[in-house]
This record gives structure tokens, C-alpha cells and sequence, in this order.
């Protein structure tokens, strides 16, 4: 049991032990303790059972008990056992020292002193009777007395003899009765008392009854009496009593009582020795309780007035441990509590003041953090829809944030994350990025900016502006590092490209476009009129339909060339899906290795029927030129519709395109046929962006496959 | 259910206690005295002895300690549904003082003032343990055929009577005999 529960136990068992000890102190029938004896059981009984009721409470007690309670509880049974322990003592030596006194005061000599006493008070008073009773024997025949009882003797004559008797004798009083109590005589010392005599006693009359001399004591107001009785015995039989009397002396009778007196006393207390000792015992045994209540009252008053300031403090602390900041406990007292209670109240206002400058901080940070949050959220956002590559890198090399669209348009590998080192990292392909960052860290100008093509993993070619800053540690961040922003500008490139061919067409049609239609003309005219002229005619044919042809080449040439710098804005109308597919089915319907495959109907594209109808015939002449020695249906035609984009696709089990030629077939005046402009595929795909959609090579060999793809509802937009 | 449980127990503890203390106060009214109801045309007598030995009396009085014996009578009617009627309550004193110096004690019924000095223990034990022919109440004061108890409780004290008003808070009764009985 821990020693908590052993406290818990220290009430029940002191109402334990006082239960004990009421038992053994119940005060028995004959003990006579009185009144005290059961005020003690009562107040015995009641603390028990307070104590009883207490300890109950306390093992029954599941909660934490009141603040201070425990203490007060100690100090009240410390100070009520200090109390007692000596309490005890001095009544246990109290005890001894009753019983050691009564054994001295009842001890044997003083007993025996006693008896003797009374022995000689009671051997005066048969010495009294003794003589009383020897001096009537010599009586109780007397002839005169007798004569007297008989009415023999005249009344003078009796008192004579009577007062003769008196005096021989000495005693006070004699009176002659007959044998019916009548009075026939008597004398007394002195006057007498009465002129009636008092009425014979049960003794003179057993006396006279019997025939014997009988004494008796009889105590009058003046003092005690010794009276004898002696039977008058006539020749047969009593025939008068002799009634003497005898005063005893007053002070020996005084000091007889006295002795009787004493021995009765002595007696009684000797009886009632048990008794003694008990109203002692309970006597102090009232006190020892009265002292131990006062005392436990007195502490439980002192115990209160000083657990109470610790109490508060307790509590106090508890509601501070709750997180209640707003606690003043008193301060009345102006000892060590009251010192410990202005130190805690001053604690707590620091403490308070404190929590309040820490909510405050802890706002002021929440707010910055939010901010923070949400500068970091923008950032990020901006970082996420950028479509530049950019790439933060401290001073020590390592990438400490890059976005989607660098891993985009380079195609890092996974081990481009935040913390590695770009030097590191930039090899293989990548080799430039990491070459730019060291120019840029190398150089002592602040920005870098240069161009150059990256070869991606996966074969394709990006033209890349990357631009670099320096960063330096400012008053208000201490970071410092380098910002590397990188674009793909390859489809830029590409455009100004094609803007720049654009140009050159337009001003090569412009310079050529003119000469050629009289040089066409001239030539059909040498060849009308001077066919006949000239000796070889067909030399002379040759020649000139050479230049005929090339003419119309050039021709060609430049209307393409027009097409492509000066493209019409498209007409956007509602155009049926499968209504382009019909078309292109019956355009080539001469051709038997075509299979065109038509969606369901109902379907149409808001685009330029005549532009996308062009595109359609472009790759279905490159897929023909690409089949014409495959036999079955080598080319493929279909259509793919969705709720956002119409698709047209064409396949071809032709040779294919080579790999390296993949990254430049969309570009002008680029051709891997002979006798092709280059110009094809770059103006469908123009077409194709100037409809929102593109043009695209799914696959470039078995088969080839390209598909158009431009959404169904397309906003027309300038030609640039 | 175990509140009701308990009030069962404790009743019938207290059902066995109480058969237990009446039992031993019959056994012990038999044993210690007895008493007997007489009556006259007019008058209801009671005759009560003590079955005590003349020891009890003599340890005191032997030492001139004075004994007395209270008999307190009481006449009630019995009831069957409430408490018995208390219908008379008389009180008799007998003392004996000793003198120890002639030997004598000195009979002294407190009740009528009346004293004699005897020589004989016998007569002092007759006197301090026997009530005889004392007349308790009227007859007229009861009713015919109703049933009556008379008791009587006896207190020997020894020494001096303490007449103090709350020394009869703790009086302890030495015998108690009981009589029933009804007018014939």
C-alpha cells in the first residue's frame, strides 16, 4: 500500500483505537464514576465516530481532495498527537500516583489504627452497659421494689428507696414501673424532666417479657442515654420493671462518634476505592479529552488560518496550470505567506504580460506567415503557370528552386530537385545550361543573356534564350545566388525564320514574278515562229519548252512563295467533318489504295473548308508520292470528332521519313523530294495554327501518320 | 434492493436482541426476587422479597456503611396497541444505618419518617429485602377484568442517597419483578 493509502488509514484506525479504549473504560454498574464516565464515553464515542465518519469519507474520496486539506489534516494530527502523547504520559503517571496514594492511605496500619479505635469506642460502651447491667441485677429482687410494684409501699417511701439507689449507683435516673407499665416511682438528678413518664420501648418490654436485664441507647437532643432495663422477679414471676438511665459523658461520646464516624468514612471510601480510582481516571481522562478537543480545534482553527493562504495558492496554481492567467490571491497576511502571495501575483502579472507579448508576436508571425504564405503561394502559382524556365540557384551551386517549365522544355532527369548541384547536374545534353551558369558566375556583370540549341534526349532540337541575373544579399534577405531564366524560343526562331523566308519570297516574287510572264510569252513565241526556221526543230523544242517549263516552275515557285508570306485570313464557316472526308474521297477516288473511313455524321468544324480542304490534299499528295509502289490499301483516311476538336488523320505505309528529317519537316523550303518546294507541310501547319489547331506527325514510319487537329469551335484570329 | 436488504438484517437483529434481553430479563426477574399481588374489598396490596443474600447487606453494614434499598411500585394497565397506562407509582425507602458502637442498626423507613433500632441482622435483612403487606392503590381506581402489571424495581445504594436531581439519569435497578394481574 502506497503511503498515501496508509494516511487514509490513520483516522480509522484512531477511531479504531478509541473505540478500543471506550470499551475497555464503559463504566461498569458498581464503579461509580458517575455522570463524568459518561460524558467521557459520550465524547469518546463521538470523536470516534467523526473520526470513523472522516476516514470513511477519505477512502471513499476518488476526486483530488481540496487544496491544503491534506496539509491541515497533518498539522491537526500532529498537533492533536503531540498533545496527546504527553497527555497520556501525565495520566498514566497520574494514575500510578492515585493508586500508589490509595494504597498509602488505605495501607494496613491504618486499618488496624482503626479497628482498635473503634474497639475501644465500642469497649465504653459495653463497659456502660456492663456495669449498667451488674448494678440492676442486684435490684431485681428487692423486696421494697417489689413491695412498691405491689402497692405495698407508699409513694414517698419509694421515691426515697429509689433516690438511695440513684445514689449508691450513680446513675440519673430511676423509674419503677408495674407489671402494667404504670409508673410507681422514679427519681431523677436534679429537677424533673417530665411529670409523665415516657412510654417503656420493645426492649424494656422484651426485658420485662423475658426476665432479663436488657440495656439500650438512646440519643436525645442533650446526648446520649444509656438505658437498662431490669425485670422486678416476684417469688413466681415478674411483677415490675426498673427502668435506669445512665447520661453518657459527652465528650467521651463525642469522640466515639467521631471514631465511628471516622471508620465509617474510612470504610466507605475503602468500598468505594474502585470507584475512586475510577472518577480519577475518568476525571483525567475528561480533561485529557478536553484538551485533545480544544487542541484538535485550536489546530484545525490555526491549521485552517494557515493552509487557507496555501490553499488560494494551490488553487491559484492550478488555474494557472489551466491556462487562467487572470488569478489575485490575497494578500492580506504579512508574513511568509503573504510575501509568497505578492510573489505569485507578481509572477502571474509577468507571466500574464509575457503571454500576451508572446500571443501578440505569435499574431504578428501568423500574419507575416500568411503573407508569407501567400507570396510563396503567388510565387509558386506564377513559378507553376510560367511557361519560362527558371531556375534558382544559391551561392554555393545548389538549385534551390526550379519550376515545371524548365523540367518541360529541357527534360531533366529526376535528379534535378532542389539541393543538387547544378554544376553537377548539367552533363550530357544539359552541358549548356551548366556552361551558362559558369559564364554567368565567372563575369562581373550583373545579367547574362545568350542563345543557344540544346539536343533533348529524346532527338529533339530546342532553341533556348536563357538570361541569368546575380543575386545579391539585400538588407532585407540575406540570400544570395543566381536566377537563371531560360525560354524556348524554337518555335520563335522558327517564325521569324519563316517571317524572314516569308520576306525573301515576297521580294524574290516581286523582282522575278514579272520578268517571267515575257519570258514564258517569248519563249511560246520563238517556238511558234521559229520553229520552222530552225534546222533542228527538235533541239529547238526541247530548248524552248525548257524554258517554258522552268517558267512555270518559277511560276509555281512564287505562287507558293506568295502563299506563304502573304497567307489569306481564314473564312470561318461551319464545315461538315465528313463532308471534307467525301470531298477528299471523291477527289481521289481514281486512286484505288485509298481508304477513306467517315465518322458518324452530323458533325461540323468551324474552320476555312478551302485552307483545310488544301491541308487534307497536301498530305494526301505526299502520301500518294510516298505509296505509289505499294499496292492495297496503303493510305488511310479518317476522322475523329470530340465535344472540343475535330481530327482528320492520314496514314501511309510508305517508305516513312527518317528520323533526322522529323525535326525540320515543318519547315520552309524544306524537302526530301527533288522536284518539292519545301513549302507543303509548312504552310498546312501554318494553316493549321492560324485555325488554333496543329499539325502533327504522330508517328513518321509504319505507318506515317498525321493527323490535323483543330478545335471545333476556333476563334478567327489576325493573320500576323 | 440492498438498502431494503440491510433494514431486513437490522430488523431482525433487533428482533433477536430484543427477544434476547427480554428473555434474560424474565430469566433474571425469577431468579431475582418475588412478588406477589394481593387485594383486599378495598384495597391492593403488594408482598416483593429480594433473593439476595444477607452477604450483599452485611459487607456494608459491617463497616457501618448504610444501606438502602429504593422499591419503586408502579401499577399500570396494559394495552394491546399502545403504551401501557401508568395507573399509580409509588416510591418506598427503607434505610439501615449501623451503629457500629452498640451494635445496633437503626431501621429507617424514609417514606413515613418511622425508626426503630434493632440488634438482629435477621432484622435487618428482613427489612432491607422484603416488602410486605403494603398498600399500593385503591381498588376502586381499577377497572374489572382488565389486565394490570405491577412492577417493582428495586435500587440498593450504599453510603450516603445522593438527592441530587441528575443522579437518577444514571440510577442502576438491581431487580425488577414484574406481576400481571386483574381485578377478580
Amino acid at each position: 500500500m502506497s503511503r498515501g493509502g496508509l494516511m487514509k488509514l490513520v483516522p480509522l484506525i484512531m477511531a479504531a483505537v478509541l473505540m478500543v479504549i471506550t470499551v475497555l473504560l464503559w463504566p461498569e454498574k458498581d464503579a461509580g464514576a458517575g455522570l463524568l464516565a459518561w460524558i467521557n464515553m459520550l465524547l469518546m464515542l463521538v470523536v470516534s465516530l467523526l473520526l470513523l465518519q472522516y476516514g470513511i469519507r477519505l477512502l471513499r474520496e476518488r476526486a483530488e481532495p481540496a487544496p491544503g486539506s491534506r496539509l491541515r489534516a497533518k498539522l491537526v494530527i500532529g498537533l492533536v498527537g503531540m498533545l496527546l502523547v504527553p497527555t497520556v504520559v501525565i495520566q498514566l503517571a497520574a494514575n500510578q500516583m492515585v493508586e500508589r496514594g490509595m494504597d498509602v492511605w488505605f495501607d494496613v496500619r491504618v486499618d488496624t489504627l482503626l479497628e482498635r479505635a473503634l474497639s475501644l469506642a465500642q469497649g465504653f460502651y459495653e463497659r456502660v452497659e456492663t456495669d449498667m447491667k451488674r448494678g440492676m441485677v442486684n435490684y431485681i429482687s428487692d423486696a421494697t421494689l417489689i413491695a412498691a410494684v405491689r402497692g405495698n409501699l407508699d409513694y414517698r417511701a419509694v421515691n426515697t428507696h429509689l433516690a438511695e439507689i440513684r445514689a449508691v449507683e450513680g446513675w440519673q435516673k430511676i423509674e419503677l414501673f408495674d407489671i402494667n407499665e404504670r409508673l410507681v416511682g422514679g427519681v431523677q438528678e436534679g429537677e424533673l424532666s417530665a411529670l409523665q413518664a415516657a412510654p417503656l420501648s420493645d426492649a424494656a418490654r422484651l426485658s420485662m417479657r423475658l426476665g432479663r436485664v436488657a440495656t439500650e441507647l438512646v440519643a436525645r437532643a442533650d446526648g446520649e442515654v444509656a438505658v437498662a432495663y431490669g425485670p422486678l422477679i416476684g417469688p413466681t414471676s415478674v411483677v415490675g420493671l426498673l427502668r435506669v438511665e445512665m447520661n453518657l459523658p459527652a465528650g467521651m461520646i463525642q469522640n466515639a462518634r467521631a471514631v465511628e464516624s471516622d471508620y465509617r468514612s474510612y470504610r466507605e471510601l475503602e468500598h468505594n476505592r474502585q470507584s475512586i480510582g475510577a472518577t480519577f481516571t475518568h476525571a483525567m481522562l475528561f480533561v485529557t479529552l478536553i484538551v485533545v478537543l480544544i487542541a484538535g480545534l485550536v489546530g484545525l482553527l490555526f491549521a485552517r488560518r494557515l493552509t487557507a493562504p496555501i490553499g488560494d495558492l494551490a488553487q491559484a496554481l492550478r488555474r494557472v496550470t489551466d491556462g487562467d492567467l487572470n488569478v489575485v490571491i490575497s494578500e492580506s497576511s504579512q508574513d511568509e505567506l503573504g510575501s509568497l502571495a505578492r510573489s505569485f501575483n507578481e509572477m502571474a502579472n509577468r507571466l500574464k504580460l509575457n503571454v500576451e507579448a508572446i500571443e501578440k508576436a505569435q499574431k504578428d508571425l501568423t500574419r507575416a506567415l500568411e503573407n508569407s504564405r501567400q507570396r510563396q503561394y503567388v510565387l509558386e502559382s506564377l513559378l507553376a503557370n510560367l511557361h519560362t524556365g527558371v531556375i534558382l540557384v544559391d551561392a554555393e551551386g545548389r538549385v534551390r528552386l526550379l519550376n515545371q517549365a524548365v523540367r518541360d522544355i529541357l527534360h531533366l532527369p529526376s535528379n534535378w530537385v532542389p539541393s543538387v548541384d547544378i554544376l553537377q547536374a548539367s552533363q550530357g545534353s544539359l552541358h549548356d545550361i551548366g556552361d551558362f551558369y559558369d559564364e554567368l558566375r565567372q563575369q562581373q556583370d550583373e545579367h547574362l543573356q545568350r542563345e543557344f540549341d540544346v539536343d533533348l534526349p529524346d532527338g529533339k532540337n530546342v532553341h533556348l534564350l536563357a538570361r541569368g541575373a546575380r543575386l545579391s544579399a539585400t538588407a532585407s534577405t540575406s540570400f544570395s545566388g543566381y536566377l537563371l531564366v531560360i525560354d524556348d524560343i524554337s518555335e520563335l526562331a522558327e517564325a521569324q525564320r519563316n517571317k524572314a523566308w516569308a520576306e525573301v519570297a515576297r521580294r524574290l516574287a516581286h523582282e522575278i514574278k514579272n520578268p517571267l510572264t515575257p519570258i514564258k510569252l517569248s519563249a511560246e513565241r520563238l517556238q511558234r515562229r521559229f520553229r520552222a526556221q530552225v534546222d533542228d526543230e527538235a533541239v529547238f523544242d526541247v530548248c524552248t519548252q525548257a524554258i517554258i517549263a522552268q517558267v512555270e516552275r518559277l511560276q509555281r515557285l512564287l505562287a507558293d512563295f506568295s502563299t506563304l508570306a502573304r497567307m489569306p485570313q481564314p473564312k470561318m464557316r461551319d464545315v461538315s467533318v465528313d463532308g471534307l472526308l467525301q470531298e477528299m474521297a471523291e477527289l481521289f477516288n481514281s486512286y484505288r489504295r485509298i481508304e477513306v473511313t467517315t465518322a458518324e455524321a452530323g458533325w461540323a468544324c468551324h474552320c476555312d473548308p478551302d485552307q483545310v480542304r488544301q491541308v487534307l490534299i497536301n498530305l494526301m499528295d505526299n502520301a500518294l508520292s510516298a505509296t505509289e509502289a505499294s499496292s492495297g490499301k496503303a493510305i488511310r483516311i479518317y476522322s475523329r470528332v470530340s465535344e472540343e476538336h475535330a481530327e482528320w488523320h492520314v496514314e501511309d505505309d510508305g517508305e516513312g521519313i527518317e528520323q533526322a528529317a522529323v525535326a525540320q519537316l515543318f519547315e520552309a523550303y524544306y524537302s526530301t523530294k527533288a522536284s518539292g518546294s519545301g513549302l507543303g507541310l509548312a504552310i498546312a501547319k501554318r494553316i493549321a495554327e492560324d485555325h488554333g489547331g496543329e499539325l502533327k506527325l504522330i508517328s513518321n514510319a509504319k505507318p506515317t501518320h498525321f493527323c490535323l487537329r483543330l478545335p471545333r469551335q476556333c476563334q478567327e484570329k489576325e493573320v500576323s | 434492493m440492498k438498502h431494503f436488504l440491510h433494514c431486513k438484517l437490522f430488523s431482525f437483529l433487533s428482533v433477536l436482541a430484543v427477544f434476547f434481553l427480554t428473555a434474560q430479563s424474565f430469566a433474571f426477574a425469577e431468579e431475582a426476587g418475588e412478588l406477589q399481588v394481593r387485594m383486599d374489598a378495598q384495597v391492593v396490596y403488594c408482598d416483593a422479597r429480594l433473593n439476595k443474600g444477607e452477604q450483599e447487606f452485611l459487607h456494608f453494614l459491617k463497616d457501618g456503611i448504610p444501606v438502602t434499598t429504593v422499591w419503586k411500585i408502579k401499577v399500570s394497565k396494559l394495552r394491546e396497541y399502545w403504551l401501557n397506562k401508568s395507573v399509580a407509582e409509588i416510591i418506598v425507602i427503607h434505610r439501615v444505618v449501623p451503629d457500629l458502637l452498640t451494635r445496633s442498626w437503626m431501621l429507617i423507613d424514609e417514606a413515613s419518617g418511622i425508626s426503630r433500632r434493632v440488634y438482629s441482622l435477621s432484622d435487618v435483612y428482613h427489612f432491607l429485602s422484603r416488602l410486605e403487606n403494603l398498600s399500593v392503590l385503591d381498588r376502586s381506581l381499577l377497572l374489572d377484568q382488565a389486565p394490570y402489571r405491577m412492577s417493582v424495581s428495586v435500587v440498593v445504594a450504599h453510603g450516603e442517597i445522593n438527592d441530587a436531581w441528575w443522579s437518577k439519569w444514571w440510577e442502576s435497578v438491581d431487580t425488577e419483578l414484574n406481576r400481571e394481574f386483574s381485578l377478580p
